[in-house]
């Protein structure tokens, strides 16, 4: 049914931002765990993450046995994630701006954007484009 | 027959009020708001403290200490 | 034939009275999505035909019993204002409660109209609102509006034009029943006694205002000849099960209307209450609320970033042709004094807007209200109700609005200790001296560096109320009751016309208060004739160094004693008299260069410095508001003798414990 794809989804998601967070915030404290290429060495960043998968995962035993409205949580976390996501894409194109007029853009390379802020967002994306709209008309009627 | 306070009621649940047990300002107060007897009454949050409750079409946060004011009877009861 | 009328906007709080209001005089008014963002009356005007209307935008107010100073404004003007007709403007989603006041409205005997507004959101629940059936119920001409999309102006300008010239008006008053109509009468028998009264206010409102306790109606009385009277019958009775039948009473009549004219689709939890539930939920709701704070800080920086080194540029060029005009002291007037002093602060406008889109933002979210909710446990345990917690985030964006969003707290204590604590918040002037000093000095994370003076400030501002409520001002802050407005996507143009609003205000002091001030420093770095520019010797290095003694424990040199001096004025002097001092106009980016290559400074100096900055006594205009506000040049003087203080007492304790910790050069 629709309701185990949401599931499915807040658990995946939840899980997939709680683990990027505590890696960022592990590389941040242990300087010599070297960061992945795709994932920073950030506190706060990381702790952004940790909380929007803390959200995603707070919907699913609700969601697991049907509560009504445990699926505000999968929305809320999609929001956040999509708000955050578009903050990193703000914040990576301001960069790429300031290089481009005053610096070398040849210096810039695309990997710059592989922070999960942005790319994890990609996921929310489809989520939101399946279920924003039912959650935005309404669906709340419990 | 007053029933219980507001501050005890579970979220998601629809209730009247059957009193005020407030001051002569306060009670005017929330008359204004919405909030008096016999007005239906939602609570939508009650997580901590304070809660959301959800009178005639309108949201308020109310302290637990107001809440524990306002008598309540549960739907039907 | 043209004649003049007087209109008030009145209605419960975030019911549109403000978005109304622009959209029938084309005046923009700051609008937002929480209860209480309008906390004084503003006027304007509009032709209708041939009538001249006089358009008065009230606070928000649940009823005519005033609790809080925003909606002691709205009730004086509606009730001593004498306005011709009051439009009550009412939100056509919540009808029970907006038409309370409407019962209250009706007894005063004014010409009233009522705008149902919001029409449209009520209309795409679902709601059927049938507006004829509710005027011929109510006797009042209903008009359909939508503020938002300028949709039923004319004809609510049609409504009050007629209503202006009906006289004399009939009271549509309510029947408030066996028990309490014999002593209703009984009053206002009592009242005629006092011709002068009763020919200002009607007397059975005013018998109705007594019955229910009103402290500004009894107030009336107690000057009044018909006092004695008024009293004998008052104390014979239960004053409190009288407002409660009146209370009752109302109710009933609205309950009886109510479902005749419309058909609603309340009560079921709509995906407001579903994401409040999530967003105020007991362990998220702070973690997401400190989240959306990082990410509003985050994009502030990074966002600017490039913004910034374009008007940076900008300026480099400029720079580089005063250098060659002449004579030479006009070379470095505009030099030093207009490009150097003026420049360093136009440098951090981005910053400055990107910060206050995105407070906008959160306002007309509705998300506001919710950190309000969210906080108030925390804010309760540092003594303050959390109400207070708006004007210390619109005090992120500056101080000036946020000391007037206090009129909505109702405790005169609580709302003291708010207006004293908000010069600590951090608000925008402060950031360029932030961000040049944090990035000069702390390269590696002069983020961190950032974000740590505004948790200070934040610090500061909780033990100073901790402290207050501790000597000064003792008690317990009024319990929580708030109203949480329904969420709205904001869009696009009104934030950005919001930002707008706050913003300009930046652009208009850089062209006017900052470049005055920048000048008299030119001046007096430049004079006495034949002085070095910028040299001790000049007046502007003997005031420094006169005063320099003072701020020596600190560590600050002249150069910086002077800044401090003149930024009391506007924080952002504090950059635009050191660029002018350092006199780096010739080659803009050059103050980081003379600022780096000055002994005297070193990073602890730097964040002595940073860290007064923060604390340090607020601007003019918050002075003027505080005292504007507080009534009492008491508390203002108060204020700037707590905050100098504080700033000198942390930034000595930086200054003297970085030299022990480090064994730092502090002359």
């Amino acid at each position: 049914m629709k309701n185990s794809i949401k599931l499915f989804f807040s658990g995946i998601m939840g899980a997939l931002y709680l683990g990027c967070g505590f890696l960022e915030i592990g590389f941040w404290i242990v300087p010599g765990l070297a960061a992945m290429e795709v994932v920073p060495a950030d506190i706060l960043g990381g702790f952004v993450l940790c909380v929007i998968g803390l959200v995603f995962l707070a919907g699913v035993p609700g969601l697991r046995s049907g509560t009504p409205g445990a699926i505000a949580y999968l929305f809320v976390g999609l929001l956040l994630s999509l708000a955050f996501g578009l903050v990193a894409f703000l914040a990576i194109g301001a960069g790429w701006l300031e290089t481009a007029l005053f610096g070398d853009l040849s210096e810039w390379s695309a990997a710059e954007m592989a922070v999960p802020m942005l790319y994890l967002a990609l996921g929310s994306m489809a989520g939101y484009a399946a279920w924003g709209r039912e959650f935005f008309r309404g669906v709340a009627r419990a | 027959m007053t029933g219980l306070p507001l501050a005890f009621v579970p979220a998601g649940r629809k209730v009247t009020v059957s009193e005020v047990r407030a001051g002569p300002g306060m009670f005017r107060r929330l008359s204004s708001m919405g909030l008096h007897p016999s007005s239906l009454v939602e609570v939508v949050c009650a997580d901590r403290g304070s809660l959301i409750v959800a009178v005639a079409g309108c949201r308020y946060a109310l302290s637990r200490g107001m809440a524990m004011k306002v008598m309540v009877q549960e739907e039907g009861a | 034939m043209s004649k003049k009328i007087t209109i008030a906007l009145a209605g419960n709080p975030n019911v549109g009275k403000s978005t109304l209001f622009t959209a029938i005089t084309g005046k923009r008014q700051h609008t937002g999505n929480w209860p209480g963002v309008t906390v004084e009356k503003k006027s304007g005007s509009v032709r209708h035909h041939d009538t001249d209307i006089e358009v008065v935008d009230l606070p928000g107010t649940y009823s005519l019993t005033a609790y809080s100073q925003d909606e002691v404004i709205a009730r004086d003007f509606i009730i001593d204002g004498k306005p011709d007709v009051v439009v009550q403007v009412v939100d056509a989603t919540s009808l029970e409660r907006n038409l309370y006041l409407t019962t209250q409205l009706s007894e005063l005997g004014v010409p009233l109209v009522i705008a149902l507004n919001m029409a449209d959101m009520a209309e795409q629940r679902g709601d059927v609102i049938d507006l004829q059936k509710m005027s011929k119920y109510l006797e009042i001409p209903v008009v359909r509006t939508v503020g938002s999309k300028g949709e039923g102006i004319g004809g609510l300008l049609d409504a009050v034009v007629r209503e202006s010239g009906t006289s004399p008006h009939h009271e549509h008053s309510i029947g408030y029943g066996d028990r309490v109509e014999p002593v209703i009468a009984d009053l206002i028998e009592a009242l005629r006694q006092d011709p002068a009264l009763t020919s200002r206010y009607p007397p059975r409102w005013l018998a109705v205002r007594l019955l229910e306790g009103d402290e500004d109606a009894e107030k009336k009385i107690k000057v009044s000849r018909a006092r004695d009277a008024i009293y004998s019958i008052l104390s014979g009775i239960d004053a409190g099960e009288y407002e409660a039948l009146m209370a009752d009473r109302r109710y009933e009549v609205i309950a009886a209307v109510l479902p005749q004219v419309c058909t609603t689709c309340v009560g079921e939890m709509t995906a407001s209450d579903l994401i409040d539930r999530v967003v105020t939920s007991r362990y998220l709701g702070i973690p997401i609320f400190l989240v959306l704070m990082w990410g509003a800080f985050e994009l502030t920086f990074t966002v600017a970033s490039p913004f910034m080194a374009m008007i940076e540029a900008v300026q480099e060029y400029l720079a580089g042709v005063a250098a060659g005009i002449q004579p030479g002291w006009l070379a470095t007037l505009i030099g030093d004094g207009l490009i150097g002093g003026v420049g360093s602060v136009l440098i951090f406008l981005p910053n400055i807007f990107i910060l206050l889109f995105l407070l906008a933002i959160l306002e007309d979210s509705g998300y506001l209200a919710r950190a309000a909710f969210v906080m108030d446990r925390l804010m309760y345990s540092i003594g303050l109700p959390g109400r207070s917690f708006i004007p210390m985030i619109v005090g992120f964006g500056c101080n000036v609005p946020a000391i007037m969003a206090t009129r909505t707290i109702e405790d005169t204590s609580d709302r003291l200790i708010t207006i004293l604590i908000n010069p600590f918040i951090s608000c925008g002037a402060r950031l360029p001296v932030f961000v040049l000093f944090a990035g000069l000095f702390f390269p590696e994370n002069p983020g961190t560096v950032i974000f740590g003076l505004y948790v200070l400030g934040i610090v500061v501002a909780i033990a100073s109320a901790k402290l207050f409520r501790a000597t000064i001002l003792p008690g317990k802050p009024a319990p929580f009751l708030m109203e949480m407005p329904p969420y709205r996507l904001p869009t696009a143009m009104t934030s950005v016309r919001h930002m707008w609003d706050r913003g300009s205000m930046y652009i208009r002091k850089a062209g006017g208060i900052i470049l005055i001030g920048a000048l008299v420093i030119w001046a007096l770095a430049a004079s006495p004739a034949g002085v070095e520019y910028g040299s001790a010797a000049s007046y502007a290095g003997m005031i420094g160094q006169a005063v320099q003694p003072l701020f020596a424990p600190l560590g600050f040199n002249w150069e910086m004693t002077v800044s401090l001096i003149f930024g009391f004025v506007a924080k952002e002097i504090v950059i635009a008299s050191l660029g002018t001092l350092y006199g780096v106009g010739e080659d803009a980016g050059a103050l980081e260069g003379a600022l780096l290559a000055d002994p005297a400074l070193g990073s602890i100096t730097a964040l002595a410095f940073m860290v007064f900055v923060l604390l340090y006594l607020p601007c003019i205009a918050t002075m003027a508001v505080i005292r504007k506000e507080t009534g009492s040049w008491k508390w203002t003087a108060f204020s700037i003798v707590f905050g100098t203080a504080v700033a000198y007492l942390a930034a000595f304790i930086i200054a003297r414990g970085g030299a022990l910790l480090f064994g730092g050069v502090i002359p």
